[in-house]
C-alpha cells in the first residue's frame, strides 16, 4: 500500500478534466435536449389541455344548442300536432256532414225507390185487379147486364141538366147528326128504338145513328156524338177506375 | 504470487514524477469515455436510437437520484456526482480485463477522489450558503461540537478513500490468490462478484459524496428557514 503524491495530484487533474469534458459534451447537451423535450411535452400537454377546454366549451355550447333545438323541435311538433288535430277535426266534421248528407240522400233515394216500387206494385196490382175484374166480368156479364147498363144509360140521359143538353145540341149541330153507338152485344130493336127516340128528344135534328158491336166493352154501350161521348159499359168503367187509382197514386 | 501483480508500478518517468500504471489506466479510461461521448454526439445528436435512449435514461436516473437528496440543486451537482459514478464504475470494471488493474485499487487514486469529495462539500456549501453561514454550521448546535465536526470531516474522507481502495484491492487479490491456488476457471465466481462489487462500490462512493454535499447544503438551508420563521 504505497501512496504517490504524483498519482494523487494527477488523478485529481484527470478527474476534473474528465468532469469538465463530460459536463460540456454529455450532460449539458443531454439535459438541454431533455429540457427541450420536457418543454415540448409541456407545451403539447398545455395545448392539449387548452384544446380539451375548448372542446369542453364547444361541447357545452353544442349541448345548449341541442337543447334549444330540442325545445324548438318539441314546440314545432306540438304546433304541428295541434294543426293536424284541427285539420283532422275539420275533415272529420266535413266528412261527417257529407256522410250525413249522403245518408239523407240515400234515405230519400231509398224512400223514393220504395215509393216508386210501391207505386209500381200498386199499379201492377190495380192493373192485375182490373184485368182480373175484366176477366171476371167477361165471365159473369151477359145480356141481362147489358140490359141493365142500357137502362142506366137511359137514366143518365134523362138526368142531363139543361147546360149539358145545350152542349149536346151544339155538338150535334157541328157534326151534322152523326152518332156512333157501340155495344158489347147486339142491341135489340126495342132498345135501338128507345135510344133513337131519346137522342132525338135531346137533339132536335135528323140523326144518323150507326150501330156497331165491340166485345171488348164486356157489357154496356158507348155513344160518340162528335166530341161528346157517353160511356156506360164495363170496359170504360174499369179504365176509369184504373185512371182514378193512377191519379191517386201520382198525387201521393 | 508475484509482487508486481499487486504493487503499483511506474510505467515511465517525467522528470522526477513517476507515471504509474494507475495514471496510465485512468488516461485510457478517460480516452475511452471521451471517445464514447464523441461517437455518441456524432451519431445520435439529432436522431434517436437504443444507445441514445439508454444514455438519456441513465442520465435521467442519475439526475432523479440526485434530486431525491438535493431537489433544488440537482443540475448543479449532476456533473460532479454523475462523473464520480461513471468514472468509478468504469474504473472498477477495468480490473476484469486481462492485464489491466483498476485505478481504484490504488490508495492514491481513491484518496484523490475522496479529497475531491471533501473539497466539493465545502465548495458547494460555500457557493450555495455563503462562507459565513457555511462555517457557522460547524458551531451548530453548540460550539462544543466543533472538534467532532472536524474529526468527522477528516474521518469520513479517509473512510471514503480506504473503503473503496480496500474493497477493490481485496477483490483483485482474492481473484489472484484463487487463480494461483485452484486453477484457471476457479476465479469466475469471484469475477462475477467483482462485477457486483464494482457496481455497489461505485454507487456507494457517489451516494456518500452526494449525501455529504447535500447535508452541507441542507444544514444551511434548514438554519436559514428557521431564522426566517
Amino acid at each position: 500500500m504505497e501512496f504517490s503524491w504524483t498519482t494523487f495530484i494527477l488523478e485529481i487533474i484527470n478527474f476534473v478534466l474528465l468532469m469538465w469534458i463530460l459536463k460540456h459534451f454529455l450532460y449539458r447537451p443531454v439535459l438541454n435536449a431533455l429540457q427541450k423535450r420536457r418543454e415540448t411535452v409541456d407545451n403539447t400537454l398545455q395545448e392539449a389541455l387548452d384544446k380539451s377546454a375548448q372542446a369542453e366549451e364547444l361541447k357545452t355550447q353544442y349541448q345548449q344548442r341541442l337543447q334549444a333545438w330540442e325545445k324548438e323541435k318539441n314546440q314545432l311538433r306540438q304546433d304541428l300536432q295541434q294543426d293536424l288535430d284541427s285539420m283532422r277535426s275539420e275533415q272529420q266534421q266535413r266528412l261527417r256532414e257529407e256522410l250525413q248528407a249522403q245518408q239523407e240522400k240515400f234515405e230519400i233515394n231509398q224512400q223514393q225507390t220504395q215509393e216508386q216500387t210501391q207505386q209500381h206494385y200498386q199499379s201492377v196490382a190495380h192493373r192485375q185487379g182490373a184485368e182480373f175484374a175484366a176477366k171476371l166480368l167477361r165471365t159473369l156479364s151477359g145480356v141481362e147486364t147489358e140490359e141493365r147498363l142500357f137502362d142506366a144509360l137511359m137514366e143518365q140521359l134523362d138526368a142531363l141538366d139543361s147546360q149539358q143538353i145545350k152542349n149536346l145540341q151544339k155538338t150535334c149541330d157541328s157534326d151534322s147528326g152523326q152518332v156512333d153507338v157501340c155495344s158489347a152485344y147486339p142491341l135489340s130493336e126495342k132498345n135501338r128504338q128507345a135510344l133513337q127516340t131519346k137522342l132525338e128528344q135531346l137533339c132536335p135534328q135528323p140523326l144518323k145513328i150507326h150501330y156497331q158491336q165491340d166485345p171488348e166493352l164486356i157489357s154496356g154501350v158507348r155513344i160518340h156524338l162528335g166530341v161528346w161521348s157517353l160511356r156506360m159499359n164495363l170496359l170504360d168503367e174499369l179504365n176509369r177506375f184504373m185512371e182514378l187509382n193512377r191519379d191517386r197514386l201520382n198525387h201521393q | 504470487m508475484h509482487d508486481s501483480e499487486l504493487s503499483i508500478q511506474n510505467i515511465f518517468q517525467i522528470g522526477s514524477f513517476g507515471i504509474t500504471n494507475t495514471i496510465v489506466t485512468t488516461w485510457a479510461i478517460m480516452l475511452a469515455l471521451i471517445l464514447f461521448v464523441y461517437l455518441y454526439r456524432s451519431r445520435f445528436a439529432a436522431g434517436s436510437g437504443k444507445l441514445k435512449t439508454a444514455v438519456d435514461a441513465v442520465i435521467i436516473a442519475m439526475e432523479d437520484a440526485i434530486a431525491a437528496a438535493a431537489p433544488e440543486h440537482s443540475k448543479r451537482l449532476l456533473p460532479f456526482i454523475a462523473s464520480l459514478w461513471i468514472f468509478l464504475l468504469v474504473s472498477n470494471l477495468v480490473g476484469l480485463l486481462p492485464g489491466a488493474h483498476s485505478p481504484t485499487r490504488d490508495l492514491s487514486a481513491t484518496a484523490a477522489l475522496a479529497a475531491m469529495v471533501f473539497f466539493s462539500v465545502h465548495w458547494f456549501g460555500i457557493r450555495i450558503s455563503g462562507l459565513k453561514a457555511y462555517l457557522a454550521h460547524y458551531l451548530s448546535p453548540t460550539p462544543l461540537l466543533l472538534p467532532f465536526h472536524l474529526i468527522s470531516e477528516v474521518s469520513r474522507t479517509i473512510a471514503l478513500a480506504v473503503r473503496l481502495f480496500g474493497n477493490m484491492m481485496s477483490l483483485e487479490m482474492t481473484a489472484l490468490l484463487i487463480l494461483m491456488v485452484a486453477g484457471f476457471l476457479a476465479p469466475i465466481p469471484i469475477l462475477l462478484l467483482h462485477i457486483i462489487e464494482a457496481l455497489v462500490q461505485a454507487y456507494i462512493f457517489g451516494m456518500l459524496a452526494l449525501v455529504y454535499i447535500a447535508s452541507g447544503i441542507q444544514a444551511q438551508q434548514h438554519r436559514k428557514l428557521q431564522s426566517e420563521e
